[in-house]
């Protein structure tokens, strides 16, 4: 679980920003194996969801277009120094991942 | 002494069940629309098409930041913001990806209406920006030179 997603969330005047990495390896399922010359099936995140205290902020929904190990960078307003802000995300299989971060 | 305590776990069992409907509904809600319509589609026209259906869209409003030249299509930075107010969604597509609809993101309570992410281009292509603000629908595109398209 550790190593699913990095995030930082830093407060700036009345503004927060969070920046997120997450480790998913984004397959479009148009890539063939280059030994087995089979297409590698489709695996990516589907759904991603920002909240802050529990309250969501941000919600996305991403297709095959978006980057192995996802970048995300956001910005609101309204919280302190110490809130914590967690992102999850699904992907087409089902599998979920998750990582949170107090804002400093 | 029985009846009220039974009464009282039957109603704390009642609220935890309303509870966990309303949450359920609530994050079925945030992805009721995940637009397969537009995500199934291989040419920009019908995935924009899936997206938003026949509605018009307004030139301009919208800012994209992305490199002139991507030396690597894997991982093209980009970031788009804007100073409408009421901001719902903003939506990525590349416009010569072979599937050209890419991400959106639905801005709730605090939120600014800006994101940072990094996609995929296959080629030398235009990124599209699509923002809906109070109902309406705003557009920016911006041109990247692809020098290594990306495994998309």
């Amino acid at each position: 679980m550790a190593d699913e997603m990095k995030v930082r969330a830093k407060l700036s005047g009345s503004t927060t920003t969070v920046k997120a990495i997450m480790y998913h390896p984004m397959e479009s399922g148009s890539r063939k194996d280059k030994e087995t010359d089979e297409l590698i099936p489709a695996h990516f995140i589907k759904e991603v969801k920002a909240e802050l205290n529990g309250e969501m902020i941000i919600s996305a929904e991403w297709g095959t277009g978006v980057s192995k190990n996802p970048y995300w960078s956001f910005e609101f307003d309204g919280a302190k120094a110490g809130d914590t802000v967690k992102i999850t995300w699904t992907d087409n299989l089902g599998e979920t991942g998750e990582g949170e971060a107090v804002i400093k | 002494m029985n009846i009220s305590k039974r009464k009282f776990i039957q109603g704390s069992l009642y609220s935890s069940v309303i509870a966990v409907l309303g949450k359920a509904t609530l994050l079925q809600s945030a992805f009721a629309e995940w637009p397969t319509a537009a995500f199934d589609e291989t040419e920009y026209e019908p995935a924009l098409k899936g997206l938003i259906g026949d509605a018009e869209m307004q030139e301009g409003s919208v800012t994209i930041d992305v490199p002139e030249i991507a030396e690597n299509g894997a991982t093209v930075p980009v970031k788009v913001s804007t100073d409408l107010d009421n901001v719902e969604w903003i939506s990525i597509l590349g416009d010569k990806n072979p599937r050209p609809w890419i991400s959106r993101f639905y801005f709730h309570g605090k939120s600014k209406p800006f994101v940072s992410t990094r996609i995929k281009l296959r080629e030398s292509s235009n990124v599209v920006a699509i923002v809906k603000a109070d109902g309406k629908l705003y557009t920016s595109k911006s041109a990247v030179k692809v020098t290594a398209g990306g495994c998309v």
